[in-house]
């Protein structure tokens, strides 16, 4: 597993700030009351190695939230972030594919991005994965407010 | 028990001059034909929702049959029992609970009741026929109405059915087209467990009433394995502490969310440990297939019992308490995760185990896989 292996498809690009942070969503099956699981920062079945970010330098991490819990199927319960250049240490790159066409029916956040999972095994995926959470909750979770129904008022 | 007090027996009692005796004018069994098609709107609607893109069988509508038993001196007293058609059975019983909770909250200040397997245009048909129920009547003429045998009737005369006619009216009834089809669509079954407390026992109907720990109430039948009767017994219990039992079968999802087991096939009970991660395990129970955005495997028996065990060798109330998830894959995931050290022990869906641990800084982490003893050794050794 390294950082060199870099194979993008097309209309993908490397995000290549390192000091940009990427923001992910943590959801209620992400979480045992305070603490977060480390799987939460890699992919999930319906994510194929591609576990969305999203980028700082696109959307506020309150914007992220907000939009993935009106899109999403799971509210978003708390943000947390890694830096792309964390990423790169961990041993992977940072994908933008906004640009990529969407499917019929799909949607996709402002400032996607993804950290390429793809064509790593179980056990490195487990390792990325971890690697990810160290860098994540040394940050710590980025305030954030719960997302307001339609027409609630701060 | 008397005849009155029997649940399987309708009572719709006619009152006025033209009843005495136990007389019963034949224009009057109009009456009677009209509760007859309330019930089975009812209970063709149920059956449509449960059997998304089939045609009503041919014998379902005469399962809906009602029969006179017998008609009482004083007034035209009626006593109907269904035509026993077991097939069926489960829609009868359902389709009268309803149509006798619509007609008697449309003659009394009780709320009308939704019926959730009627389509607008059932709906529409339906409360139509509520309505016209007592028509024939004239202004010295009442017909009482019992939902059961020992609960006081609702009087149907000329004056109340104005009022529940009025009550059974809607707005909405003028802007649904009235070309709409029955629903079919919304209703999935599935073989699936749910651990869940049996809160009532219904022997003569072949069916239980369950609660699952996150609250959900539900129901199921056991139609098709009556030694299951013994096992509900010995579980069914109305209080909150209860014991907790598997139950699995098909059960039936509507719009993903637990309608009701369409037939129980076993029964198990369970327990978990009276502990915080008991607690967690007991909530993974009630995860459906799909839980986890869509994806998701309920987590299995197997998997749960072996984290249970691991758990309690592992003694986790000694130390740091670690976080217990449920996986994708339908397993138990527990994990000591600090900001400089990640151990975990994932119990997979077939009870086998994976250990793992990673140190903050390091290049590689330490991959492991085994049973039970296996488990607790790794998580003893990286303790020390």
């Amino acid at each position: 597993m390294t950082a060199g292996s870099i194979e993008l498809l097309e209309l993908e690009q490397l995000v290549d700030d390192g000091e940009e942070v990427i923001y992910r969503q943590i959801t209620i099956h992400m979480r045992d009351g305070n603490k977060i699981r480390t799987d939460a920062f890699g992919p999930s079945t319906a994510d194929k190695f591609m576990p969305s970010y999203a980028r700082s330098s696109v959307t506020s991490a309150q914007d992220a939230r907000d939009w993935h819990t009106r899109n999403a199927k799971s509210a978003s319960t708390a943000v947390y972030g890694v830096s792309v250049g964390e990423a790169i240490a961990s041993g992977r790159h940072v994908v933008d594919d906004s640009e990529v066409p969407l499917a019929a029916g799909e949607v996709r956040s402002p400032g996607h991005c993804f950290v390429d999972f793809r064509g790593l095994t179980k056990n490195e995926v487990r390792v990325l994965r971890t690697k990810l959470y160290f860098h994540a909750v040394a940050r710590d979770e980025i305030a954030t407010s719960e997302t307001l129904e339609d027409g609630q008022l701060h | 028990m008397d005849a009155e007090s029997r649940p399987e027996v309708k009572r719709v009692r006619l009152t006025g001059t033209r009843f005495e005796g136990g007389r019963l004018p034949i224009d009057s069994l109009v009456e009677l034909q009209k509760y007859q098609k309330i019930v089975r709107i009812a209970a063709e609607a149920q059956w449509r929702q449960d059997h998304p893109g089939e045609a009503v069988p041919p014998d379902f509508r005469d399962s809906v049959s009602l029969t006179i038993e017998r008609i009482e001196d004083g007034s035209a007293d009626i006593f109907m029992l269904f035509e026993q058609h077991q097939a069926y059975v489960q829609y009868q019983a359902e389709a009268q609970d309803a149509a006798d909770a619509v007609i008697i909250a449309a003659y009394s200040d009780a709320p009308i009741p939704q019926l959730p397997a009627l389509s607008p245009y059932d709906d529409r048909e339906f409360r139509e026929v509520v309505a016209d129920f007592g028509v024939t009547l004239s202004p010295d003429q009442s017909i009482q109405f019992f939902a059961d045998g020992t609960s006081e009737p609702v009087s149907i005369t000329v004056e109340t059915r104005m009022v529940a006619i009025e009550r059974l009216s809607r707005i909405e009834d003028f802007l649904v087209p009235p070309n709409l089809a029955p629903p079919t669509q919304g209703l999935q079954t599935i073989q699936a467990s749910l651990v869940a407390r049996v809160t009532t026992l219904y022997a003569d109907e072949s069916k239980f009433d369950f609660v699952l720990t996150d609250g959900t109430k539900s129901h199921g039948w056991f139609r098709e394995v009556p030694a299951l009767l013994e096992d509900l017994r010995e579980v069914v219990n109305p209080s909150e502490t209860g014991p907790l039992t598997r139950i699995t079968g098909s059960l039936q999802l509507r719009l993903g969310n637990i309608h009701r087991f369409w037939e129980v096939s076993s029964l198990e009970r369970v327990q978990f440990d009276d502990t915080a991660w008991g607690a967690r395990l007991v909530e993974f129970t009630s995860l459906l297939p799909g839980w986890h955005d869509g994806e998701g495997q309920q987590v299995s028996s197997v998997a749960l019992e072996g984290a249970q065990m691991f758990l309690r060798a592992a003694d986790p109330g000694q130390g740091s308490i670690p976080g217990v998830f449920p996986t994708e894959e339908g397993g138990v995931l527990i994990e000591w995760a600090t900001e400089s050290l990640v151990r975990s022990v994932e119990v997979l869906e077939d009870g086998s185990f994976e250990m793992f641990s990673l140190a903050r800084g390091a290049r590689e982490g330490v991959h492991a896989a085994g049973n039970l003893n296996d488990a607790i050794a790794f998580i003893t050794a990286s303790d020390a």
